[in-house]
C-alpha cells in the first residue's frame, strides 16, 4: 500500500523509502472550505491529490479507490460526518479520518471520536489542520505497524506451537522406535546367551527352535531398520526413485509370488484384476512393489483363513491409475481409520491381539506414494473388510539422482568378467555366487592394492567395490582406478552397507547397491550398465 | 527359590518363550499369559509369588494391571517386576509409581534376571 508522504522528500514507512503524494478524500459541501483546506495542506508541505464528495452515493463510489486520509465536515445537507465515519467502519477500511467542522461544541466532538475519528477540528482554526493531519497519519501508521506486529507474533506463536507438536511427535517416535528395536533384540540376545552359555542341550529340539527364533527376530529387525531408513529418507526428500518403463501385471505378479506361501497357508483366494488400459507406465518398479507388498501382506494378515483378497489396478483418468487391495478381513472401526497411516500405530484387533509387523509399513507406503505425487486412502466396513488404495501418476517425474545413460559397449564372445573388490569372506562368497549364477566370470581382490594390480593386468567389463577395505578407503580406490588408463570406461558398482549414495558423488559411479546383497538387483544394475551376459541362463 | 511360582506376562510369544525357558531352567514353576485377562485368571489359579510384567499389553496394559493388583489386598503381596522395551527417561518412574517392585529393560540379561528375581523372592521370605 502506498503511504502518505509530505512533498519534497521521502519518509520511512515500515522500513521502506517511498515518495508520493497524499491521496486525500474530502467530504465537504462547501467548495470554498475545500479549497482552504487544500491550500493549508500544500502550504504545510504536502503534495496532495484530492477528491471532494458531497453525497453518500458519491462517497461510496470514491471509496472504491485507495485513500491515505479522509477528512469530513460534520454537518452537511443530506448527510453528515457521522455517516462518513459509519460508512468507513462498515467497510472495515483501514483509512484514518479526521473531522473538520463548522459546528463547534463538545457533543459532536465526542460523538465523532467515539465513531472512530482521530481528531475533531474547527474550521475557524486552519493553522491546526497540518499538525492534525500529521498526527492522524502518524497514528494510522502506528496502528498499522502494531497490527502487523500482532499478526507476526500470532504467526510466530502458531509456528512455535507447531514446532512443539512436531518435537513431541518426534520424541514419541523415538520412544516407539526404541521399543520396537528392543523387542526383537531381546529375543536375539536372550536366546543367543542361553545357547552360548550352554543352557540349552545341543541335541534338544529347543536348540534348533531357538536358533530359528534368533534368525526370524534378526530378519524382523533388519526389516525394521530398512523401513526406518526409508522413512527417514522420504522425510528428508532423499529417497531415490528410478522410474523406468514397467508392466504393471508383471510387478503385481512378482509381489503375489513373494507372498504365495502366506496365501496358501491361510487358504486365501487371491484374485488379480488388471485394467488393460493401464499401460505406458514409467515408475520405479521397486517402490511400486513396496507399496503393493505392504498392502497385500497387510490384507493377508487381517483376513481369516479361507477368505478372499483382490489386487486391482484400474485407470484413474488418462494420467493416473489406482492400485487397490480389497480384503474380506476384520475391517477397521471408523475411529481407527485416522491412525492407519501413522508410524507405530498398530491397531488392536477385536480379540485384543496385536499383529506381527513393524508398524511402519502403511506409514512408509503413504510417504512413498506421496513422494511420487500420488495419494493413499482406505475404505472399510467393520466385520466385512477393507480396501486400501494408492492413486499414482502413470509417469513419475520424481528422480532424485540423474541416471547416467548406459555406456555403449561392443558385444564380445563369451562371458563378461567382473572384478569384485571385497575383503569380507562371507560377502565375497555371496557376490561370486550371485555373479557366477548369472553367467559372469569373476575375479576377486581382497584389498585395494590387489584390485589395482588386477585392474592393470587385464580388461574388465565391470567392477564392484566395497567401500570398507583393509588397506585403503574405498573412495581412494575409486580415485586410483579412475586414474588408470586401462579399463577407463568400465562401469563401477559400489556395494556397501553405507546407505548413503552421496558419499560417492563426484566419482563416476554407475550404481550404489546396499548390503545385504540381492542378486537380482546386482544383475539388473549390470544390465543397465550395458554389461549383459551372453551366457545368462546357462548356469 | 526353586519351586516357587512365577507368572510371566508378555504379548510377544517369542519373548514369552525366552523368559519362560530361562525361569524353568532355574527351577521355578512357570505359568504364562499373553494379556491382562489371561494374567488375572492365572493369578487366581496359581497364586504366583512373583510376576514378570511386560508393560505394553493389548487392552488393559501392564501399568493398569499392576495398579489393580496392588490395590487388591488379596494380590498386593505379589512381587511385580516390570520387564519392558520402553527404556526412555520417565518410563521407570511410571512403572514404580504404578506399584512395580522393580524395573528391567529389554533386551534382558539372561545372566542377571534370575539373580534379580532370586533376590526379590529371598527378601519377601525373610521373617519380618
Amino acid at each position: 500500500m502506498t503511504r502518505p508522504v509530505p512533498s519534497g522528500g521521502t519518509v520511512e514507512v515500515g522500513g521502506v523509502n517511498q515518495t508520493g503524494t497524499l491521496r486525500l478524500l474530502v467530504a465537504e459541501d462547501s467548495e470554498d472550505d475545500y479549497e482552504i483546506l487544500l491550500r493549508e495542506l500544500r502550504r504545510g508541505g504536502y503534495e496532495v491529490t484530492a477528491m471532494r464528495v458531497a453525497s453518500l452515493a458519491h462517497l461510496e463510489g470514491a471509496l472504491e479507490h485507495v485513500w491515505d486520509l479522509v477528512i469530513t465536515d460534520w454537518s452537511m445537507p443530506g448527510f453528515g460526518g457521522r455517516a462518513v465515519l459509519d460508512t468507513l467502519a462498515a467497510r472495515r477500511l483501514d483509512v484514518p479520518c479526521i473531522v473538520i467542522s463548522g459546528t463547534p461544541g463538545e457533543e459532536p466532538a465526542v460523538e465523532a471520536l467515539r465513531a472512530g475519528a482521530l481528531d475533531y477540528l474547527s474550521k475557524d482554526k486552519p493553522k491546526r489542520f497540518v499538525p492534525a493531519v500529521q498526527r492522524a497519519l502518524r497514528e494510522a501508521n502506528d496502528r498499522r505497524q502494531t497490527a502487523e506486529i500482532r499478526r507476526r507474533s500470532d504467526e510466530l506463536e502458531l509456528q512455535n506451537r507447531r514446532i512443539q507438536e512436531a518435537n513431541r511427535l518426534k520424541s514419541e517416535f523415538l520412544a516407539n522406535m526404541s521399543h520396537e528395536l528392543r523387542t526383537p533384540l531381546n529375543a536375539i540376545i536372550g536366546f543367543a546367551e542361553l545357547l552360548f552359555d550352554g543352557q540349552v542341550d545341543r541335541d534338544s529340539p529347543q536348540h534348533k527352535e531357538f536358533l530359528g527364533d534368533i534368525l526370524s527376530s534378526g530378519r524382523h529387525l533388519l526389516q525394521l531398520i530398512n523401513d526406518i531408513l526409508d522413512l527417514a529418507k522420504v522425510e528428508a526428500g532423499k529417497l531415490e526413485f528410478r522410474p523406468e518403463a514397467i508392466q504393471i501385471a508383471r510387478v503385481i505378479g512378482e509381489v503375489s509370488a513373494i507372498l504365495r506361501t502366506a496365501v496358501a497357508a491361510k487358504r486365501i483366494t487371491l484374485a488379480i484384476e488388471i485394467d488393460p488400459t493401464v499401460t505406458d507406465l514409467l515408475l520405479d518398479p521397486s517402490r511400486l512393489k513396496q507399496v503393493a507388498y505392504n498392502y497385500l501382506s497387510n490384507a493377508l494378515k487381517f483376513t481369516a483363513p479361507g477368505g478372499r483378497v483382490v489386487i486391482r489396478v484400474v485407470a484413474e483418468g488418462d494420467t493416473h491409475f489406482r492400485l487397490e487391495v480389497e480384503d474380506s478381513g476384520i475391517g477397521i472401526a471408523p475411529a481407527d481409520l485416522g491412525k492407519l497411516f501413522v508410524e507405530f500405530q498398530q491397531l488392536e484387533s477385536g480379540n485384543g491381539k496385536r499383529h506381527q509387523g513393524t508398524g511402519l509399513g502403511l506409514a512408509l507406503t503413504k510417504r512413498l506414494v506421496e513422494a511420487q505425487g500420488g495419494s493413499v486412502g482406505v475404505t472399510s466396513e467393520l466385520g466385512k473388510g477393507s480396501t486400501f488404495f494408492a492413486v499414482l501418476p502413470r509417469r513419475s517425474t520424481v528422480r532424485s539422482e540423474p541416471i547416467p545413460p548406459p555406456v555403449p559397449r561392443i558385444p564380445r564372445e563369451g562371458a563378461r568378467t567382473v572384478l569384485v573388490v571385497e575383503d569380507d569372506v562371507a560377502d565375497q562368497t555371496q557376490l561370486v555366487n550371485a555373479l557366477a549364477s548369472a553367467g559372469y566370470d569373476v575375479e576377486l581382490a581382497g584389498t585395494g592394492a590387489e584390485a589395482l594390480t588386477r585392474w592393470r593386468a587385464r580388461d574388465f567389463d565391470a567392477v564392484t567395490i566395497d567401500l570398507l577395505l583393509p588397506d585403503m578407503s574405498g573412495l581412494d580406490l575409486l580415485a586410483a582406478l579412475h586414474g588408470e588408463r586401462r579399463n577407463a570406461l568400465v562401469p563401477v558398482i559400489v556395494v556397501t552397507v553405507v546407505p548413503d549414495a552421496k558419499v560417492v558423488a563426484g566419482f563416476a559411479v554407475h550404481d550404489v547397491i546396499h548390503k545385504p546383497l540381492d542378486r537380482d538387483t546386482l544383475v539388473a544394475s549390470l544390465v543397465r550398465a550395458g554389461v549383459e551376459n551372453n551366457r545368462v541362463g546357462e548356469a | 527359590m526353586p519351586g516357587e511360582k512365577i507368572l510371566i506376562v508378555d504379548d510377544n510369544p517369542t519373548n514369552l518363550k525366552l523368559v519362560a525357558y530361562l525361569m524353568r531352567a532355574k527351577g521355578y514353576e512357570v505359568s504364562t499369559a499373553i494379556d491382562a485377562h489371561a494374567a488375572i485368571s492365572e493369578i487366581q489359579a496359581q497364586r504366583p509369588a512373583l510376576i514378570l510384567m511386560d508393560l505394553q499389553l493389548p487392552g488393559i496394559d501392564g501399568l493398569e494391571l499392576t495398579r489393580r493388583l496392588k490395590a487388591d489386598p488379596e494380590t498386593r503381596g505379589i512381587i511385580i517386576v516390570a520387564v519392558t522395551a520402553y527404556a526412555m527417561k520417565g518410563d521407570q518412574d511410571k512403572a514404580i509409581a504404578a506399584g512395580c517392585d522393580d524395573y528391567v529393560t529389554k533386551p534382558i540379561d539372561t545372566r542377571v534376571l534370575p539373580e534379580t528375581i532370586a533376590r526379590h523372592l529371598a527378601r519377601s521370605e525373610r521373617p519380618s
